[in-house]
């Protein structure tokens, strides 16, 4: 589904990515941990889109050069990026803003734009999916809302979408715990062995609710270290010294 | 050169007025006559008007005034507000347009134009007239003073609450030679009373708009007025408003502008009374060589007031805004509370913005607050939206409705929201497309 291979990225003259290799097939939820600075949420910009980066290498999605593709396309095509800092917009209600987005969504894939009733009928469903107050639906996107609200309303919109490539990045920070079991039970349920998931993280603390089948650790810009959900714990364990150790060593 | 042109004006104003003979408001244009000659029109060297430039004004005739409009050649029907119950008066280049307009008058209320109120209800026209616009206090409203024909007036007697909103058209045309207007205008909500009215202007053809509106908000009374120049050609206006507020009572402004020209609005309030509310809200978008500048005044005379402000401008390649706002708090206006913000987005780098918030403070036992913010579209937000499915151009105009649609959701009346968001969303899409 996600290929990604040789991926570079600069930003104002400093190199961040350094050369990423990353396969990721439909079914399987990959953990991306890392300390403060490895690189991480520029990898799920570069992924999604955002202007500024200077980018090298190869993303293909489902065939196609993602690199190629402005952000809105990419989103047609069915990635998804949860923010780590979701952005309040004055003035725009949820329930209008995805009401554009599905429909723009559906336009590209040639459906016809939904129907009122069945799209309040989705929000209803889906704002369930995520505990997310009914009463939010009207109230501009993310302005007032709680740290746990933004993150919320981010799996929500993803539960909207639909997308087959997720990436959360760090959807987990600032989140308590009962905040967190609740975005990380959305996430569970919206897991199929269609779509396939990209958890950034700091910490391993949400992949005991959302449980990967791989886990890489990014470290200057690099993937230094694979493994199974194991690697995880081992990191909480021992922190992120050793690995540095081990790839300092090396060069 | 000027000054030759200037004197040879003052003789002629002073000649014009000797041949208009005995008329109700001859003291007060002989008034106006000594101050224009003593003040003359403001250039860039003075403080308020040091962004705008008004050279090109200082050439034209004042007492070639503007030509007579056949008014069965106007059609209104383009300019009306749908589902809006209105009494509608139409000024057309500063002269009443009866066969346009309804006239409006019961025993305790006047709609209609100021030559008729000056007939009918002398009384409170005679004692609030000049009363606030005063003539010594600029060129602009001295010449006002000296040469308006007509204009409207709004009277509601005690404890009188209109059931109707007052809809002023003001359209004007000029040719060449005679591209003058001079509208004086007159609003008294005497205590009690609740008026609500919406001025519109438009211009036909380029002309010279200099009007004066005194507003007399009486005890408890309330007064909401919109000034829209949203069908505004290639023209000019400079508009001046003054409002007198009495104890508990409540001014509501919005002043929504687009649509091309050169634009001035004076707005000032001053409060006479304790407990008064004012609401200044505003909203400009232009582009081109088009000029729009706000300068208000909320003036806290007394303790216990409170004044809000909220302006709002989306500026694009070659357009020049400015945002002049002022909150004078006087030594017995304690307990003032007076807030303030100015939001301004710029989506060419040939677009321009003076923002110029100023506070007065003299009282020591208040609360003001002032913000002044101009920058692009947010890149973040931005990012946002695309990041989610929705294009690039799709994403900028949700957002600059949205900034802008701040200011038209504080509009009260329903059917005017609708109209305004109705054309924001045109306003937008030219701008864009000139971006």
């Amino acid at each position: 589904m996600l290929s990604i291979k040789n991926l570079r990225a600069s930003i104002d003259g400093k190199q961040i990515l350094k050369g990423i290799n990353l396969e990721v097939k439909p079914g399987e939820v990959h953990a991306i941990m890392g300390p403060n600075g490895s690189g991480k949420s520029t990898l799920s910009s570069v992924i999604a889109g955002k202007d500024g980066y200077e980018v090298s290498g190869n993303v293909t999605f489902n065939g196609q050069d993602l690199l190629e593709l402005a952000p809105e396309v990419r989103a047609w095509e069915g990635i998804f990026l949860a923010f780590q800092y979701p952005v309040e917009i004055p003035g725009v209600s949820i329930t209008n803003f995805m009401r554009t987005c599905i429909n723009e969504q559906r336009k590209y894939r040639k459906l016809p734009e939904m129907d009122a009733s069945s799209f309040l009928k989705l929000m209803r469903q889906k704002a369930a999916l995520v505990e997310l107050d009914e009463s939010l639906m009207k109230r501009s996107v993310n302005q007032g809302f709680s740290g746990g609200e933004k993150k919320r309303n981010e799996i929500f919109q993803l539960a909207m979408l639909e997308p087959s490539l997720a990436i959360l990045d760090e959807t987990d920070s600032g989140l308590d715990i009962d905040a967190l079991r609740i975005v990380a039970g959305g996430v569970n349920k919206l897991r199929t062995e269609n779509n396939a998931f990209l958890v950034i993280t700091h910490y391993q603390r949400l992949l005991d609710y959302i449980v990967p089948d791989f886990v890489h650790v990014l470290y200057n810009g690099q993937i230094v270290k694979s493994g199974t959900k194991e690697l995880a714990y081992e990191l909480e364990e021992k922190g992120y010294d050793w690995i540095k150790a081990e790839v300092n060593a090396a060069v | 050169m000027e000054n030759v042109l200037e004197h040879t004006l003052a003789d002629r104003l002073t000649a014009h007025l000797a041949s208009l003979g005995e008329q109700p408001l001859a003291a007060q244009r002989q008034e106006a006559a000594a101050a224009f000659s003593a003040l003359g029109l403001p250039d860039t060297t003075h403080e308020d008007w040091k962004y705008t430039n008004l050279t090109d004004v200082g050439r034209l005739d004042p007492l070639a005034g503007a030509p007579v409009i056949d008014l069965s050649t106007i059609e209104l029907g383009p300019y009306r507000i749908a589902g809006l119950d209105a009494v509608e008066l139409v000024f057309v280049n500063g002269r009443f347009a009866p066969s346009l307009s309804q006239e409006w008058h019961t025993g305790n209320q006047f709609a209609g134009s100021l030559q008729h109120a000056l007939v009918q209800i002398p009384e409170p026209v005679l004692a609030h007239l000049g009363q606030y616009a005063r003539v010594c206090e600029e060129g602009f409203t001295a010449l006002n003073t000296l040469l308006a024909h007509d204009g409207f007036v709004v009277y509601g007697a005690k404890n009188e609450r209109w059931d109707k909103t007052v809809v002023v058209y003001h359209l004007s045309t000029g040719t060449k030679e005679q591209c003058w207007t001079n509208t004086r205008n007159l609003v008294v909500a005497e205590a009690g009373c609740d008026v609500t009215i919406i001025e519109k202007y438009i211009s036909l053809s380029p002309v010279f708009d200099n009007d004066v509106l005194e507003i007399a908000v009486g005890a408890n009374a309330s007064v909401q007025h919109y000034k829209l120049q949203t069908r505004y050609g290639d023209a000019w206006h400079n508009g001046t408003t003054r409002v007198q507020q009495e104890r508990d009572s409540q001014y509501y402004n919005a002043t929504i502008s687009w649509s091309g020209g050169r634009v001035r609005n004076n707005l000032q309030a001053a409060h006479a009374g304790q407990h008064c509310e004012t609401n200044f809200y505003g909203l400009y978008l232009l582009d081109h060589d088009n000029l729009i500048d706000n300068h208000t005044l909320v003036d806290h005379a007394m303790p216990n007031c409170y004044s809000n402000e909220l302006y709002k401008g989306i500026v694009g390649a070659d357009g020049k805004a400015v945002f002049n706002g002022k909150i004078l708090v006087r030594p017995d206006a304690q307990k003032t509370n007076a807030y303030q913000s100015n939001a301004n987005i710029l989506l060419a780098d040939t677009g321009t913005i003076n923002a110029k918030p100023e506070l007065e403070i003299f009282a020591d036992d208040v609360k003001c607050s002032h913000g002044a913010t101009t920058g692009q579209l947010n890149q973040d937000e931005l990012f946002y939206l695309k990041a989610r499915g929705i294009p690039e151009d799709k994403a900028r105009t949700i957002l600059l409705t949205a900034f802008a649609g701040q200011v038209v959701e504080q509009v009260r009346i329903p059917a005017l929201r609708d109209d305004l968001l109705e054309q924001l969303m045109k306003e937008l899409h030219h701008l864009q497309i000139e971006f």
